[in-house]
């Protein structure tokens, strides 16, 4: 018998079958991973696990006893605790008010300060984590809000712990410190589900895998005897071609040139020249100042210094809305916060892309429509027109904001973080499309914190370490990358190098 | 500068200095202003406001907003003054009942704001014309009201010193500081943080968000039945006209003590200083002469403006 089994789980939503049938064992002592593209199925899953949804059909077992948890405190109870994907804690408590809310230690006057900061001390300790537990939640490092995340659900003797995507967030170190807790946590004979993006975090932890697509249950693969190449082929329900491997070509001179653009207190100041149909990698930590520089480049915040050069000339740039006016476009890091009205239409997004150039003569709606329609075509979007953006996955939300920058005609994009959260195949998708803009002049600031994707698009990558200009490699490989990262490489060339035109183009 | 920095960290010292500035600037104005008749008399004249921003204090601190705080507050004072008069209860009885009702009225837009997915702002929006003409149809005049209960209450005094409190400003102070407590250390009080602060993750962790909020809207319009009645003790009347604006007049008082209209973040006390910061400002005025009643509500609306773009510009200067 085993902790937690799932057999024939169903779940539908309007017009869409989330989960069809899905079967899932977990055992004690095992981290089991669940893994599949966007919309397989999996955040339902974990979901249904967690008690924030309850499963249509399907018969949910917890050491062999049939349950139906109805929120997360009934999981909780029944010993399912869960680790979000964005570490929520509440940003004003305290660490230790955190880690008990809801258990708290009471006196007939209130609660018991003391025993309350002692005993979140004593769940931390048990982790191996030593921090201030009076200190605020929003004053402490993602990481340590994670662990906190996990104490609490250990302190409430779970034994069954779901963590949803739990590294989308966390810097290298940060994730390296979470992998090890659960590889001592499955030494102490937890069940542990996780649901991951990453096939590398996946087989550096997982003892067996299981895969959803398109809410059914595909296998379940026993880690050890599996490769990343089966599962993607599982996941992706077919033969994986080779991903395009050609990297974009640099010629001709620099078009555009940053110099010294800073922003006090948050980014130093950084000086880089791009070529037209140029990408440029920019890499770096968590925190190293990547979105800082995207954000700085369009004026997105007030306060930067530096000058651009457009063809030469110096252009003045005070909003994001003048940086368009010359040309240049960002695709921020938080597509739903920042990029997209998620209440609109596809149609409508891209009109608010081309609305500038308009100025005041109308685009009729059957412009719109037309033009919806083309780069739906163009860039392989999964929608019609009129879907509301908020309802698509993430990599169609990604080509959405891509078609929109597109439509308005750039020629330099400031793409941060494009392919966070996208599934496998629409990450080959958005790689392609990006390096075709590129061939045909379009210039590219790529910013990724998958090296791998870095190395294959961009000959030049600016590298990033607390907040400013590390070094700019040329031609590097993904583990020079991550050396420079972490610091200490000087085996580079000064960042304003270009490459010569026709050095290795061909490949 | 490093102090600087400190204030513009902390809302609530921020209000503190700008209060200590006004008072010394004040004082050194006006003979007899700085003097403890002058601060008795505050308490008392602004238990009314004090109580009602309370409630709105929770509310806003729960992540909420309450707009028929004003509403309620004349309802029950005309409920009141009626109950006494026409039904010749007991004081003390009527301001039992009408806060129990009020206290159901809250509970009742909670629950129509949890249950059927409705923004506070509508919902609230809705109970301030459902409460106000409530209150009308109780009775259009102004109804006097003499008990030898009430003639009691007015004469009382608590006297520490050279000050003299009466059972108003001990019921606002005393609410005040247990209010204070309760947000600081007992468990509703930390959920209403927490539920301020991140629903989502107070959902995770198993707490039950939309139980809290309904007791908010609840606590909220008992805070302001309660001002109600405080109302009916102080002019002796209750009216179904009175105490309308009440309701941004007690936000703004909270947004002066530090309270965040994001939810999470605010004190009790705080909100205190906001409302004893207003009501300073009125007796400036008074004590100016020449200006009319109308120029109270320029000042502090002036005043708020300016305190909290210097709030901001503080905040921005310390970010850089």
């Amino acid at each position: 018998m085993n902790p937690l089994e799932l057999a024939g789980i169903e779940k539908r939503f309007p017009g869409v079958v989330a989960l069809d049938g899905v079967d899932l064992d977990v055992r004690a002592g095992e981290i089991h991973a669940l893994v599949g593209q966007n919309g397989a199925g999996k955040s339902t899953l974990a979901k249904i696990l967690t008690g924030l949804e309850r499963a249509d059909a399907g018969t949910f077992s917890v050491d062999g006893r049939r349950v139906r948890p109805r929120s997360p405190a009934e999981a909780l109870a029944l010993g399912i605790g869960a680790i979000h994907q964005e570490v929520d804690l509440v940003p004003e408590l305290s660490l230790a008010e955190n880690l008990l809310l809801g258990r708290e230690p009471l006196r007939w006057w209130g609660s018991d300060r003391r025993e309350l900061a002692s005993r979140a001390r004593r769940a931390l300790a048990d982790l191996g984590v030593e921090v201030d537990v009076r200190r605020a939640a929003k004053d402490v490092p993602l990481g340590v809000q994670q662990q906190v995340c996990i104490a609490r659900a250990l302190s409430s003797d779970a034994r069954i712990l779901i963590y949803d995507e739990p590294t989308a967030s966390l810097g290298s170190a940060e994730v390296e410190r979470l992998f090890a807790q659960m590889r001592a946590l499955r030494e102490r004979g937890l069940a542990q589900v996780f649901v991951a993006h990453s096939l590398e975090q996946v087989f550096a932890l997982a003892d067996r895998i299981t895969v959803l697509r398109d809410g059914k249950r595909v296998g379940t693969f026993v880690a050890r005897e599996s490769s990343p190449h089966a599962i993607v082929e599982a996941m992706l329900g077919a033969a994986l071609g080779g991903a395009p491997e050609r990297r974009a070509s640099t010629a001709g001179h620099a078009w555009f040139e940053a110099r010294g653009l800073a922003r006090p207190g948050v980014l130093a100041p950084i000086d880089f020249a791009l070529a037209p149909g140029e990408v440029l990698g920019v890499v770096g930590l968590v925190g190293s100042g990547r979105t800082e520089l995207a954000r700085a480049l369009v004026a997105a915040d007030p306060g930067v210094h530096g000058e651009r050069l457009v063809d030469g000339a110096p252009v003045r740039v005070t909003s994001p809305r003048a940086a368009a006016r010359v040309g240049l476009w960002l695709s921020p890091e938080d597509r739903k916060v920042d990029g997209l009205c998620l209440g609109l239409s596809v149609r409508e997004n891209l009109a608010l892309g081309v609305q500038r150039r308009a100025r005041f003569a109308r685009v009729s709606r059957a412009e719109q429509t037309e033009l919806a329609e083309r780069w739906i075509r163009a860039l392989g979007i999964a929608a019609t027109p009129e879907q509301r953006v908020g309802t698509l996955s993430g990599g169609n939300q990604q080509k959405v904001i891509l078609a929109r920058l597109l439509a308005a005609e750039p020629r330099l994009v400031v793409l941060d973080e494009p392919t966070r959260g996208v599934d496998v195949g629409a990450k080959a998708q958005l790689e392609a499309r990006i390096a075709e803009c590129a061939e045909r002049g379009l210039s590219v600031l790529f910013i990724s914190s998958e090296l791998d994707e870095v190395v294959r698009r961009a000959r030049r990558v600016l590298v990033l370490r607390d907040r400013r200009a590390e070094v700019l490699l040329v031609d590097a490989d993904v583990a020079a990358l991550r050396r420079a990262m972490a610091g200490g490489e000087t085996a580079g060339t000064a960042p304003h190098t270009m490459v010569p035109p026709g050095g290795r183009d061909a490949e | 500068m490093s102090a600087l920095r400190e204030l513009a960290r902390k809302p609530l010292a921020l209000s503190c200095a700008v209060f200590a500035v006004l008072v010394v600037l004040a004082g050194a104005r006006y003979d007899g202003l700085v003097s403890a008749a002058v601060l008795s008399n505050l308490i008392e004249d602004n238990a009314e406001l004090g109580l009602a921003a309370l409630g709105a204090t929770w509310v806003l601190i729960g992540g909420g907003l309450d707009l028929s705080i004003g509403s309620v507050c004349a309802c029950a004072g005309i409920g009141a003054a009626k109950l006494i008069v026409a039904g010749g209860l007991d004081p003390f009885a009527a301001f039992a009942l009408v806060v129990g009702g009020g206290v159901a009225f809250g509970a009742l837009q909670g629950l129509a704001i949890e249950r059927l997915s409705l923004p506070p702002f509508l919902v609230t929006l809705a109970g301030l014309f459902v409460a106000r003409a409530a209150a009308l149809s109780i009775e259009l005049e102004s109804l006097a009201v003499s008990h030898p209960t009430l003639a009691a209450l007015g004469d009382a005094r608590l006297r520490v010193g050279e000050l003299s409190i009466g059972p108003l400003g001990l019921a606002w102070l005393g609410a005040t500081c247990l209010c204070a407590f309760a947000l600081a250390s007992s468990r509703f009080g930390r959920r209403v943080r927490a539920v301020g602060g991140n629903a989502r993750a107070a959902l995770h962790f198993g707490l039950a968000p939309a139980r809290v909020r309904i007791e908010l809207y609840a606590l909220s319009a008992g805070f302001a039945a309660l001002a109600g009645c405080a109302h009916v003790v102080y002019g002796g009347s209750g009216s179904a006209i009175a105490a309308s604006g009440l309701e941004l007049e007690a936000i703004a008082a909270a947004v002066v003590g530090g309270t965040s209209l994001a939810g999470g973040v605010g004190s009790a006390l705080g909100t205190a200083l906001g409302v004893a910061l207003f009501g300073f400002i009125q007796t400036v005025i008074l004590f100016e002469g020449t200006l009319g009643a109308g120029w109270t509500r320029v000042a502090v609306g002036g005043l708020f403006l300016g305190f909290v773009a210097l709030r901001k510009v503080l905040e921005t200067w310390v970010r850089r």
